[in-house]
């Protein structure tokens, strides 16, 4: 998906963010801190160079939904894109420690995904800091490459 | 998790999808998957078709034969839930126009999936 795209979805995502209580409204707090997350990701990643942003959405780890000559959307086996999740695929090759940076910092969030959300242990203020902090610093990440990559650096 | 366990946390993003707005697509769509599936849950466990220990993730992640097992009772709440999901790829990891018109869709379907499970859970 385009660069342009992460951005918009970014910014409407923080907003929200800012609206939800993180302990009162966990569930949907943390999915967005993640699904913002993931977009700084793949925003990133095309700034960088290490993925294609062409127009086409992910799914599992190499099937995305590509438009068809008709307008309707299909699944089709494609090379590194937009990734679902940190990890998800794994990005390989030369990767800045910056992006590295970034990926660590998404996967520590992650790490809260499933015994937060689908198992039983209660979210803590110290889970929301932790995830406001890696956020914060995911986000600064993620803006220095988008602003690299649009003065053409 | 527990069957009520699954009950407290769908009604408890429900409660929360009232501070969402025009503008929050993704969200209202990521809601309804994250409710819908604990919805699925509680009625999958209040049936007794699936223990404690057994919750669904997915239904796109789940082995072909095990959705037909959970189909034979709850088949309609999971089309339902699938139908969500469909609509992922295409307006949250996506960017199709007509995000809100998709969200309105996904919460529609959401207030379905939910009435499915109390009535499983009344169901002797």
């Amino acid at each position: 998906m385009k660069i342009d795209s992460h951005v918009d979805k970014v910014q409407r995502l923080a907003a929200l963010r800012a609206r939800l209580h993180p302990l009162a409204d966990f569930e949907l707090w943390y999915w967005t801190t993640l699904t913002a997350g993931t977009n700084m990701l793949n925003a990133t990643l095309h700034a960088s160079g290490l993925t294609s942003d062409d127009p086409v959405f992910s799914t599992i780890p190499g099937v995305h939904l590509v438009r068809q000559g008709d307008g309707s959307y299909a699944r089709e086996l494609r090379g590194p894109g937009d990734v679902s999740h940190v990890g998800w695929p794994p990005i390989k090759g030369d990767v800045p420690a910056s992006v590295r940076r970034l990926e660590a910092l998404l996967h520590g969030i992650e790490e809260h995904r499933d015994p937060c959300l689908r198992g039983d242990r209660a979210p803590t203020a110290a889970i929301v800091e932790e995830c406001e902090h890696a956020f914060a610093e995911a986000m600064s990440i993620y803006q220095q490459a988008v602003a690299a990559a649009r003065s053409g650096l | 998790m527990k069957a009520e366990g699954h009950r407290g946390r769908a009604e408890r993003i429900e409660r929360s999808l009232a501070l969402l707005g025009e503008r929050d697509w993704e969200m209202k769509i990521e809601a309804a998957m994250l409710a819908g599936t604990h919805w699925a849950n509680y009625a999958l466990h209040c049936r007794g078709v699936t223990p404690e220990a057994e919750d669904i993730v997915h239904t796109s992640m789940l082995v072909v034969n095990m959705l037909r097992k959970y189909s034979i009772v709850e088949g309609e709440l999971l089309n339902e839930l699938a139908e969500i999901e469909e609509l992922r790829p295409l307006y949250v990891r996506g960017d199709l126009p007509d995000g809100a018109r998709a969200a309105d869709r996904a919460l529609q379907l959401l207030r379905s999936v939910g009435q499915r499970a109390l009535r499983a859970a009344s169901t002797p």
